[in-house]
């Protein structure tokens, strides 16, 4: 009797989770013999599109209207291709940037190395920056985080990898109550690579922390900036700087207006000590379409020594921590059109024909 | 990275087949336009490392036997002992002044790299035609760069291998089997070479400037010796590269896709996207079961997604209806299932045939 019960109650059950499934207003395979959908698959609400993110570009009024092809990647191509025409709007030497780009590119930085530990802890490195001057502090930051027994102090050493000689090194020391170990080392070395080597003793055994930084020799002096002046569409800003060595350079910077990035801006030049002067170049498509009121400024201002030669090393300088700011001429002649770079463009109008074919 | 097995056999039957190979290439052309392969990170060269350039060239050709091989035009080979700004800058420009001197990228070509062929690519690109002008040659002319797998924003296996080469051999054995499988040695002061610039840290301060090249990047999301390597990598990864890099996102932090509303999988779900991304680098598809090696032909059953941020075109918005389907997985009882986009047929093939076909359709 018992037995039947079970069943019963089985089968009771049973049948009515069935029939709620099969009722559910979100089944959507349901009937599908009766309206001949393909089974699991249905075509996407009218009106919504659960793929979208972000809003869609600005409707040009003059582009002319295409059916897209059903193909996933000509759909694919035709986006990466319509997103770079936009792109080659703007010279290369002064792009638009967002926020985080302005991060990735400024340059010179150094993300904490994390390194795990047994038992799930880590023990981290952090640097102010990738590259430092010779004779520069080299602040070094540690943590270890876990359930290690961990002693008092780190020690940090710099070592050459080729020679394996230790360079300079210092204690990390770990003040009261702070969650992490502290010490300089500084960069009085011979430019190029190097091993930043923090060992702790962990649970009584060392443990070596290796990262890499590199020394970089001091290329010059930046000796401000010249009268910015606008020239056919480009605001040229020069800048002054005195390089110590003949060479080919690239300056980078950034061009921020009240506290917010506008644009990456890069030239090259070969410094041969007749000038001592760059120019760089924002131009009138990054500028145009904004109010600008009040000064502009430069920030993170890279100067990079070009490899003469396949194999040579790129030796890299920066700027003041602070840029430069500077009052900018009337800039009511720049206008937001087109950069109109005829290898770019032939490259926009290739991939345009290749996405054209889906 | 691929692992390859180099013996005097195999090299020997490279050289004798190569011209024959070259031959028959002569108009291997992707949409129209020659096609230069730059290859990765290979590990056998910090076991044993190519004692000349021709060696070099033989482990090139090996690399990319699978598919695109036949369909190049040219390579550009480097020996993975050697650093970025070093022995590879010179390797890599003896053959670029080949590519310029035969006018090859007269009329635009693309570049086809793999993993650490990004960084390789991307350091080229920023210097090739200072070098080549100084030389009086012409400067290549690249119409896009199709990067698979790019590791142009390092893997945290290369900060680790770093670490494993001056620890002792107590430490963190999984940790340490990793890095074997990664770099195919145990690792030691001195012996790690392009391992070295494809640290995190490393490689996103090398030749990062934006230039007007835009760069394809294709995406995997599969494993690579069994696995073992995935719980040291930041985010979702192949095995090897992380998905921060292959994206192209400009910073290391780990995500899992390079859309924020679209897995690896393609589910369209809210997902841990990049930031943002490297000026004219466009995601184009993801995989997630393809693994590191993958995706340059050997593997098939794999769908591919593609990284559709919107699906407006143009101000046209675009019909996925074809494309989209719904699924249930086998505990969901309820509801319409999890909504999936997808390459239709994808998973019949590779990324890289599915990518070559594509354009020369």
């Amino acid at each position: 009797m018992p037995l039947r019960l079970l069943l019963a109650l089985t089968f009771v059950v049973s049948g009515a989770v069935g029939l709620g499934y099969l009722l559910s207003a979100d089944n959507t395979v349901r009937f599908s013999w009766i309206t001949g959908e393909s089974e699991g698959r249905s075509p996407p609400p009218s009106g919504t599109d659960t793929t979208r993110s972000k809003p869609g570009p600005v409707e040009s009024p003059t582009t002319e209207k295409q059916e897209p092809s059903e193909n996933a990647i000509g759909f694919m191509l035709a986006s990466a291709a319509a997103q770079y025409s936009q792109n080659i709007r703007y010279p290369t030497y002064s792009i638009p940037i967002s926020e985080d780009q302005a991060r990735a590119y400024a340059g010179n930085r150094f993300d904490p190395v994390e390194l795990p530990l047994d038992g799930g802890g880590q023990f981290t490195v952090t640097l102010e920056k990738y590259r430092f001057v010779q004779e520069e502090d080299i602040l070094v930051a540690a943590s270890i985080t876990g359930s290690q027994v961990v002693g008092p102090s780190l020690g940090a050493t710099l070592e050459s990898p080729e020679s394996r000689q230790a360079i300079a090194s210092t204690t990390l020391k770990n003040e009261a109550g702070a969650p992490y170990y502290e010490g300089v080392i500084e960069a009085d070395a011979e430019p190029g690579e190097y091993r930043l080597i923090v060992e702790a003793t962990i649970d009584g055994k060392p443990v070596r922390h290796v990262s890499t930084l590199t020394i970089e020799p001091d290329l010059g002096e930046f000796d401000g900036l010249g009268d910015p002046r606008v020239t056919n569409n480009d605001l040229i800003i020069p800048v002054h700087f005195d390089a110590k060595d003949p060479g080919f350079y690239a300056l980078s910077a950034q061009l921020y207006h009240n506290g917010r990035a506008l644009a990456q801006l890069q030239t090259e030049k070969r410094l041969d000590g007749t000038t001592d002067t760059l120019e760089l170049k924002a131009h009138g498509s990054v500028l145009a379409h904004r109010e600008i009121s009040g000064n502009l400024e430069l920030r993170n201002l890279q100067i990079r020594r070009l490899p003469a030669s396949p194999g040579d090393r790129t030796d890299y300088g920066y700027g003041p921590d602070d840029g430069y700011s500077f009052s900018p001429p009337d800039l009511d002649g720049l206008t937001d059109s087109p950069a109109g770079d005829p290898e770019s463009e032939q490259r926009a109008a290739l991939l345009q024909r290749l996405a054209d074919k889906f | 990275m691929k692992t390859r097995k180099r013996s005097a056999c195999k090299t020997a039957l490279a050289v004798a087949i190569a011209g024959g190979l070259f031959a028959g290439t002569a108009h291997a052309q992707l949409a129209g336009h020659n096609v230069i392969l730059v290859h990765g990170f290979q590990q056998e060269d910090l076991a044993n490392p190519p004692a000349n350039l021709n060696e070099v060239k033989s482990a090139g050709e090996d690399y990319w036997r699978t598919f695109w091989l036949s369909r190049s035009d040219a390579r550009v080979d480097w020996g993975s002992d050697g650093r970025v700004e070093g022995n590879i800058a010179q390797q890599a420009y003896q053959q670029l002044r080949d590519i310029s001197q035969q006018g090859l990228c007269n009329d635009f070509c693309i570049v086809v790299s793999h993993s650490t062929g990004d960084l390789v690519t991307r350091y080229l690109l920023e210097n090739q035609a200072r070098w080549l002008q100084a030389d009086g040659l012409q400067p290549l002319k690249i119409l896009a760069a199709i990067d698979y797998s790019g590791a142009g924003g390092g893997t945290e296996l290369a900060d680790l291998a770093l670490n494993i080469a001056y620890n002792d051999s107590w430490y963190n054995w999984p940790l340490k089997q990793a890095v074997r499988a990664f770099t195919g040695i145990t690792p030691e002061p001195g012996s790690l070479g392009v391992v070295n610039d494809l640290q995190t840290n490393t490689a996103r301060n090398l030749a990062v400037s934006p230039n007007n090249i835009p760069r394809l990047r294709f995406v995997a999301g599969g494993s690579s010796y069994g696995g073992i390597t995935k719980p040291f990598i930041a985010g979702t990864d192949d095995g090897v590269v992380p998905t921060h890099s292959a994206c192209g996102a400009t910073t290391s932090n780990g995500i899992d896709s390079c859309s924020s509303n679209l897995s690896l999988a393609g589910k369209v779900s809210s997902q841990n996207g990049p930031s943002d991304l490297y000026y004219n680098h466009f995601p184009i598809l993801m995989n997630e079961g393809a693994s590191h090696s993958g995706v340059l032909g050997s593997e098939t059953g794999n769908i591919s997604v593609p990284v559709v941020n919107d699906t407006t075109l143009n101000g046209l918005r675009v019909d996925f209806a074809s494309r989209t389907y719904n699924k249930r997985a086998w505990w969901q009882w309820w509801g319409s299932g999890d909504r999936y986009v997808e390459v239709p047929g994808s998973d019949q093939t590779d990324m890289s045939t599915l990518v070559y076909n594509t354009l020369n359709n």
